[in-house]
């Protein structure tokens, strides 16, 4: 009989793996929608860089610090000043861009 | 406090128990997502049913702290096994600061975008019923 933490350890891993990988193969095959990711939800839903920079910035925050753990399971590693900037400042962008947009164009006088 | 043989063997058998009805549910739910009982098509798209790169980012924060925070788990307890001494690695690991400011700044900038969106629809709304009335 499989030891007790064993047990749990690999009914949590392949819960999570399990979910991950149904939730990036629906990603993949188009049945999760992602129409319209890249593109701006205001006036003309033209391609949006400031949800690229935000996407590529998410990746690559998210991707240095799952390969940080990888690297050192034993604990939580420290997330760098330098990330935290480029991350809030990414998102503060993509934010001001967006309350940007939203406001209603000014009536040009005639 | 020292525990009967009996007591051991029940506390085993509950557990046992319960990692099986949870094994049951963790089942249940992958098996109803994948063949479509649990609907996850809009899982990205707004109300407008484009998909949303703030709920997107959300998502994989999510996942990459949900598999951090396993990956620690497991590690401590496999440290814990095998150390003679358990002064420090009692509990659940400690989540740093940093990684909360993340998932903060993540979950933060998915509300905030949600609430430029309500009110850019309610805006629409308004301009609409006014548009009606004229």
């Amino acid at each position: 009989m499989p030891d007790l933490t064993e047990l749990i350890t690999w009914e949590v891993g392949f819960f999570l793996l399990a979910l991950f990988a149904i939730v990036a193969v629906q990603i993949l095959t188009g049945q999760i929608s992602t129409k319209g990711l890249l593109m701006k939800k205001e006036a003309d839903r033209s391609f949006s860089p400031e949800r690229v920079q935000l996407l590529l910035a998410t990746l690559a925050a998210a991707f240095a610090y799952l390969a940080q753990v990888l690297k050192d399971p034993t604990h939580f590693p420290q997330v760098s000043q330098n990330w935290l900037l480029l991350f809030g400042g990414s998102h503060a962008f993509y934010l001001g861009r967006r309350f940007y947009l939203r406001r209603p164009a000014q009536p040009k006088d005639s | 406090m020292t525990t009967t043989p009996y007591l051991q063997f029940l506390e085993l058998l509950v557990g046992y128990l319960v990692c099986g009805i949870v094994a049951l549910f963790a089942l249940l739910v992958i098996w109803k997502i994948a063949n479509g009982t649990i609907d996850l098509t809009h899982l990205l798209a707004d109300d407008d049913g484009w998909a949303s790169t703030s709920r997107f980012q959300l998502i994989i924060f999510i996942f990459v702290v949900a598999l951090s925070f396993f990956l620690v788990v497991v590690s401590n307890v496999k440290m814990r096994q095998n150390a003679t001494s358990l002064t420090d690695l009692t509990g659940l690991p400690d989540v740093p600061g940093g990684v909360l400011a993340l998932l903060g700044i993540s979950a933060s900038s998915y509300l905030v975008s949600r609430g430029i969106s309500a009110s850019t629809n309610g805006d629409n709304a308004d301009s609409s019923t006014k548009d009606e009335k004229k």
